[in-house]
This record gives C-alpha cells, structure tokens and sequence, in this order.
C-alpha cells in the first residue's frame, strides 16, 4: 500500500465560519513532492471546495504563498514532509482557507503613486546607467511574504506600511530615470519604524534592510 | 452567488491583464477613454509574467531594418502570415522598447548604459533585448503602468460572455471570482487580450493556470473567426516529471541550436543530432517513443548532454545557462547531477505558444463591429512559425496599437444598452453552478480534457486519435450538464472551473477541428497519417468558426501571396 503523509490545513469560510478550523488530509508521501504539489493533489484528487491561490507553478509568480510550518513562503518552494501545517499568510486579509485578499497592494501603488511618472519624451534613452542594486531589488516577485514575517506589518495598521511597499519604493529610487523624492515618501510611510528591527526577510533572498530600508532612513 | 443589477458603462473594456491587454487599456487611457481592465488573475500576471524576457526590437544593429525583419517573419512563417499585421509588426518593433520602458521596465544594459542586442534563434541580426529580471519585472511595470493612468481595474475576474447585438458589441458579462459576484459592464469597444490556450495541455506546458484560451471561445460565440488554430508550438525539452513545476524549458534554450543526444530510457539513442531536426518533428518523435513504450515511469525521455558539457563549446553553454539561472528548475527536479550535466534530463515536450487565433484585419478589429483581438490570442501575423522573441513584441505594437485606434477612432460615447435579458440568462446561467449537485467535478473534466489534447491533439497527431478526441469532447460536454461543484460564495474556484471547462471545450474542438482539416505536416502541426507537405495546400489557411452551437472548419487561400509567389 502506498505510504501517506498528514497535512493541516487551516479553513476559513467567512459564510459559514465563526472562526478557522484545521482540516487534515493524507496525501501520497513523496519527499521530491512541494507543498504546492500536494494542495494541488487535494483539490484534484479530495476536496475541491479547498481555496487557494496558485499560477505559475515554479518560482515566478509569488501567488502561491502561505504560512507553512509558521514560515511565510511561496507554497512551491518548500519541500513537503510529513505532518505539516499550512495557514494563510499572517497579517494579511483572508478571504478564504488559504486565500489573502491582494486588491489592497494595488490600491497601494495608486494611492502612494509608486510608480515612474509618464515621461513626454518616450523615447530610450542611449545611456542609462544601472546598478547592481536596482536589478537586485527587481527580482521582488510579489509574493508578500515579507509582509507576513514583519513583526510589525498588520494590514489594518496605517501609516506603517510594511517591507513590500519599501522594496516598490526602492526600485524607483534607485531607477535611473526616478526624480521623486522616494526617501520623503517612505519617510512618511514610517520607514523610521524599521530603523533597529532587521528582522526582514524575503524567501527569494532579497536583501531587504540593505537595499530598501537602510537608504530611506535620515 | 449575487447577480448585480447595476450596469456600469466604459468607453473600452479590455479582458486580459497581460501584455497586450494592460497596453491597449493604458493607451487608449492617454487618448481620453474612460477604460475597464478585466485579469483572471491579479493585474500583470499569466504568461507575461513568466516569460524569460527576451524582446525582439529593429534597429540595434547596422543594416537592420523593419522590411529585413518582415522578409525574415514571412520565409519562418511560410507566407502564411496576414502581411498588414506582420508590416505592422516590423515597423512597431524599434518603439515596443520604449512603450515598455516608459511603463517602468528597464532592458539590460552594458556598461557604457546603451541596451545590448542579442542574435538569438533564426534572427539575421542582433535584435534581441533581454530583461534582467524576466518577466517578472516586465509584469511588474504593467502594474505601475496602470495604476499610473487610472485605469478602472477588475483583477481575478473572468469575462463569461461578450454581449452583442447587430453584429456590433454592446457589453461584457463578467464573474467576481473573489466576490463571487456576477456583473455587466456595457461598451462599444472590448479588446480580447486572453492570450493562448497552453493551458489545455496541462501538465505539459509551460503557461500560467489562466490560460485557458477563454478570448477564442468568446470570439467564436460572438461570430468570430480561427485562422490556423492546429499551429501550436511545442517545443521537445521541458523538465518533465516534477509535480507541478512539469513542462518548463530546463534551459536548453528553445531559441538556439539544440545540443546533446536524445536516449529512450533504456539508454538506446533515439535522436543522435538534435541539429538536424525542427522542434515540431523531435516532439513528434519524442512522443512516439513514448507511446511505443520507450518512456521513462514518468513518460519521459533522456537528453543526454555528458558529451556535450565535456567540449569547450558545451562547457561554455553550460556556464553560460548556469549564470542566467536557466537550469536552477533542472537542479529542483532532478537533482545536482542532472544540474551539472553528469547524468541526462528527463524530458518530455511542452506547449509554448498558439500561433493561431482569432482573425482581425491590420487595425486588429474582428468581424463584430467594437470588437477587437490582441496579443498572442490574436491570429495570422506569424502565419506557420514564430521567429524567438517576437512574442514579447507582438503584445507591446499591438496592444498599442489596439488602444490608438480605438482612442483616435472614437466618436463622442455612443452608450447603447444591452439586451438584459440575454445579460441576465447568462448571469442566471452561471450562478445556477454554485451548489450543483450532479455527478461530475469541473476539475475531473478538465483533466480528462487535457489528457485527450495531449495524448491526440498533440505533438503527434491522426484523423483517428482527432475523431477520437472530437468524440470524447461531446462526452465531455454532455457530462458538464451534470457538475457537482461547492455552494461557496468567496472564491468559488470551481465556478470558475465550470466557466473554463465550457471555454476549453470549444477551443479543443477548434485546435481538433483544424488539426484534422490540414491533412498534411505544415509550420508546427504534425500528422503521421499525412507525413509531408501537400504542395495543394500550401498558402492555405485552416478557418474555424461557429455555426449553430457547433465549431466548423474550412480552408481558404491565401490568394494575395498565392499572385505574389507564383
């Protein structure tokens, strides 16, 4: 007989639920399999009324991240082992099970007006000098899982604004072609905040008290 | 699930939150249109984002020109391409670079700061551009890009029905999948930007999960025409057997001279000289093997590269491929050794690209007055085969395009509403599938969907295993008359299930359809019952369209290059 392992998983209905409640399964043991592999398996092959979020299936997209074993991170990058427990990342909105409600992070860009300002002369520009930095800080994949491991981010806490928002400002402050004053902005956004925590993490390695906090602190 | 009464009202609507639809909606924001953005996903996600962000300009090297990149476009498309929108294509690509980096993206640069060009695949000259943080960073500035114009977005929400009245468009009918909530947006312009439809070949592709080829199912039920719709590329070496990291390139680029010897798992070799070879016939190949009984337990085949990582060449590719981070998924899947090349690769083929789809004339407007296609779910620019990298660029000209011809086009708003009832019978239709209580899953379909556009529509195709597979296809639809799906309102991903599987099956049947109609091996369609070219059939395209409920084919000449290549 083939061999199982448990997993847990955290379920929350905001219809029917008062509070969230752990489902287990057994799925095929298979060290070589991820956690995203076996929530995948469970809704194909268990239960399809479980809700969770996932696209492009290997370390691109960032939309598969949960709280996996108590760590934030996107859910096809770790190795599943038996006995595991999956939650919806911590500090974030949940819509349901493992679904976090993401519409707040464009909201965000829009309001803040992270983003480069349209530019009348359009053309490229023969020479553009770019740093290391700026396509280090390019590789942010969106996954928010930095939110969840801040130990100060709640997303019902303004005007604190988290990791995430810093590593955005970072990259159009270190954009050649930036001329807004980032530094004010994430002064205003409470950047000072983060001065002595250091506890950032992000699971693509980012460095982000170096290259997204550290600069914007006076 | 909520059937909303309010209908709101945009200049244009534009469904897809990739490349081609998040341009065409920031542009024809700048000409003044008050514009929707519908994204299955959350907005700059699905397929752009996943590119390796490799974009084919004009203009970097000497002697380079639009018309040199239009000769080249037309010998790999085998003149079937629609010559306006490849014309188009040509002279827009020198500005598709600047369109993306003015949206926030930056192409790498050396150090003096000027962009680097690269030749890549079948190019003539150094055109590539590549982004160095993939595509992740182009999905990035489409974000910025439409958060900067004020654009009205819909993210994780899915179109179900375009509305139409006397062959001209009047509204959207659209799914909240968050909310679970059903809307209209009335319009006189929608611009499909859905991109392909890899999606139906599950695990054996290398798309993100939206893609479904939801923007062909909706043209053909407004009245619209497939052109070419059997020429999918498949190209022969994604990582195989890995969960739900199948069908990624394991760094074998697709653009350049494949290297290595292809085994069965026995060992034996199967193919000695990749070089001899186009990606279509080794898919073909490869599947044989693997139906012959010559796979790996995963269906797989080897790629051996010992021999190639031992010559300087091979080394160098290696190092090369192993500093642009290309072979990181071969390393997660199968280990260190088949990182380093010591040992080979398993391998199985994987659907890239459809470069069939839905037919527009150059301005990219369909039969149906308002409605327009862009991006990879639009047809006929690359005819048979696509040169690398111009995937990329073929989403920023002709998104561009789309939004400045409706943005210049558009006359003072001329709101005509909808037909409610046919808004509300579909509303009704849809949120009758929450709660069913029938016998079969959405997702237990979909997967036998996709094992059939595999295992018949595929690399390696037959009129049998095609009828076969149009048979099947009828079950199918007539066991999703009978779903059982969760009465969950929030995030219900099986309605949205239920709403895919209706799209996927209408573009199987039109991927089937036209397979089975071009009885010959052409471009990247594969028949072993017709196992060459038939010169009768050369400049001929396969049209697909629906006629009652049923999708049909026929063949058309293409009669402007048939005079001009006599």
């Amino acid at each position: 007989m083939m061999k199982e392992w448990e997993i847990r998983i955290l379920r929350f209905d905001p219809e029917e639920d008062k509070k969230p409640h752990f489902t287990s399964y057994r799925v095929p043991e298979n060290a070589r399999a991820t956690v995203l592999d076996a929530l995948i398996g469970i809704y194909t092959e268990i239960d399809s009324g479980l809700a969770f979020r996932y696209s492009c299936r290997y370390h691109k997209c960032g939309l598969c991240s949960c709280m996996i074993d108590g760590h934030a991170s996107p859910s096809c990058k770790v190795r599943l082992k038996d006995r595991m427990e999956v939650r919806p990342l911590t500090g974030l909105p949940v819509l349901r099970d493992l679904v976090t409600d993401r519409k707040f992070v464009f909201d965000f860009l829009s309001r803040y007006e992270i983003y480069l300002p349209e530019r009348e002369d359009s053309r490229i520009p023969a020479k553009l000098t770019v740093t290391q930095t700026y396509h280090h800080l390019s590789g942010c994949r969106e996954c928010l899982c930095c939110l969840s491991h801040c130990p100060k981010y709640d997303f019902t806490a303004a005007p604190f604004s988290g990791p995430y928002f810093y590593v955005k400002l970072a990259q159009l402050h270190f954009d050649p072609r930036d001329a807004i004053d980032r530094v004010a902005q994430a002064q205003t956004l409470s950047v000072s905040q983060c001065a002595i925590c250091k506890k950032c993490y992000c699971p693509y390695g980012i460095k982000i008290f170096r290259h997204a906090i550290q600069p914007f602190l006076r | 699930m909520e059937i909303s009464k309010e209908v709101s009202y945009f200049d244009v609507v534009c469904i897809g939150g990739g490349g081609a639809g998040a341009t065409a909606a920031v542009v024809a924001s700048l000409h003044g249109c008050r514009v929707a953005l519908l994204s299955k996903e959350p907005l700059g996600y699905g397929t752009t984002r996943l590119a390796l962000g490799a974009m084919a300009t004009v203009g970097m090297a000497e002697g380079d020109s639009p018309e040199l990149l239009f000769e080249e476009m037309v010998e790999e498309g085998e003149h079937l391409n629609h010559e306006g929108l490849a014309k188009v294509l040509c002279q827009g690509a020198g500005e598709s670079i600047a369109v993306l980096e003015n949206f926030g993206h930056l192409f790498k640069r050396d150090r003096q700061g000027s962009p680097i060009a690269f030749k890549m695949g079948r190019h003539r000259f150094a055109r590539t551009l590549v982004s160095p943080g993939e595509g992740i960073s182009i999905g990035c500035a489409l974000r910025s890009a439409c958060a900067r114009s004020g654009i009205e977005i819909f993210e994780e929400t899915a179109a179900t029905k375009l509305l139409v009245e006397h062959g001209e468009i009047r509204g959207v009918v659209c799914y909240d999948l968050v909310a679970g909530r059903l809307f209209v947006l009335e319009t006189d312009h929608v611009v499909l930007a859905t991109g392909g439809a890899g999606w139906l070949f599950f695990p054996h592709t290398d798309v993100a999960k939206s893609v479904t080829g939801d923007g062909y199912a909706l043209a053909l039920a407004a009245g619209c025409e497939l052109v070419d719709m059997e020429q999918v590329i498949i190209t022969p070496f994604g990582v195989a057997p890995h969960g739900s990291a199948y069908g990624f390139h394991c760094g074998i680029p697709v653009t350049e001279v494949p290297q290595g010897v292809l085994r069965d798992r026995e060992g034996r070799t199967l193919i000695q000289d990749l070089r001899e070879m186009n990606q279509a016939e080794m898919s073909m190949r490869m599947q044989e093997a693997v139906r012959r009984g010559q796979g790996t337990k995963e269906g797989c085949l080897l790629l051996d590269l010992s021999k190639t990582v031992r010559t300087e060449e091979g080394k160098k590719l290696h190092q090369v491929l192993k500093e642009g981070g290309f072979l990181e998924i071969v390393r997660f899947a199968q280990g260190q050794k088949a990182y380093d090349w010591e040992v080979p690769i398993e391998v199985s083929p994987t659907v890239h690209y459809n470069i069939g789809g839905i037919r527009t004339d150059e301005n990219l407007h369909t039969s149906v007055r308002g409605l327009y296609a862009a991006g990879e779910v639009q047809g006929g620019v690359h005819g048979l085969s696509r040169l690398s990298s111009l995937a990329l660029t073929d989403l920023f000209v002709f998104g561009k395009r789309a939004g400045e011809v409706i943005g210049k086009g558009r006359k003072k708003a001329n709101r005509k509403s909808v037909a409610w009832n046919e808004a509300k019978e579909e509303m009704e239709k849809i949120s009758s599938i929450a709660g069913r209580n029938g016998n079969y899953r959405p997702i237990d379909l979909i997967q036998r969907l996709q094992k059939l556009m595999w295992e018949e529509v595929g690399p390696s195709r037959s009129r049998t295993g095609l009828l076969k597979a149009l048979a099947a296809f009828e079950e199918i639809e007539e066991r999703s008359k009978d779903l059982s799906v969760a009465r969950v309102k929030t995030y219900n991903q099986e309605v949205l299930d239920a709403i895919e599987l209706r799209s996927m099956i209408k573009v199987a049947r039109a991927i089937a359809g036209s397979s089975l109609a071009r009885e010959e091996c052409r471009g990247s369609h594969v028949r072993i019952d017709f196992p060459d070219e038939q010169e009768g059939l050369r400049l001929n395209s396969v049209i697909a369209f629906e006629k009652h409920g049923k999708v049909k084919t026929r063949m058309e000449e293409n009669s402007r290059w048939k005079a001009q290549h006599r």
